[in-house]
């Protein structure tokens, strides 16, 4: 999983049955605790109702995506907002 | 998944034949200002994308998802993008 920041949305008609009611987000990946821009912005399901700025982790499995979305296993959804962080830290190695 | 525009297809009369008879696009991959990443792809059309649209496609074991039995494929074109809302 990666965390990355909903940078915007997409809208379809024409797709995949299981994708029916499914919210397609624009997600930038984003280093957890630095925050700075880690990959190339991608698409990813959502039915948590991650709003536009929001923090999110993003699951690149198949099974979360069909766990979540409910959908049987012919769905080609890979990539599933799968929660909204509200904090990510790194363990102060002086501990 | 990715976006991307249509850029073309592959004629292949000798395919495996878990291949069947899909029509295979040439992708290149997009960003959301519309400029290439990544390197251009063939995936299965598996929602009728015409030359030149822009897609979404979705790539590992879960593009073959869609098909019983799965097809041999690891990119598969999955919706057809009516527009998108980008800001960086």
């Amino acid at each position: 999983m990666f965390t990355a920041v909903v940078k915007g949305s997409l809208t379809s008609t024409v797709k995949h049955a299981s994708m029916k009611g499914v919210r397609l987000m624009i997600v930038q990946p984003v280093d957890p605790v630095a925050g700075t821009n880690s990959g190339l912005p991608q698409i990813a399901a959502d039915v948590l109702g991650a709003g536009i700025g929001t923090r999110v982790l993003v699951s690149s499995d198949g099974r979360a995506a069909q766990d979540m979305l409910k959908m049987d296993k012919f769905s080609p959804v890979r990539l599933v907002i799968t929660a909204l962080v509200d904090d990510a830290a790194k363990m102060d190695s002086g501990a | 998944m990715y976006m991307a525009r249509v850029i073309g297809q592959v004629e292949a009369s000798m395919r495996a034949a878990g291949l069947g008879p899909h029509r295979l696009v040439v992708l290149q991959p997009l960003d959301f200002h519309e400029q290439p990443i990544r390197w251009t792809l063939i995936a299965v059309d598996l929602v009728g994308a015409a030359d030149g649209s822009l897609v979404a496609y979705e790539e590992g074991r879960e593009a073959a998802n869609p098909y019983d039995p799965p097809l041999p494929v690891d990119a598969c074109v999955v919706a057809l993008v009516d527009g998108y809302n980008y800001q960086p």
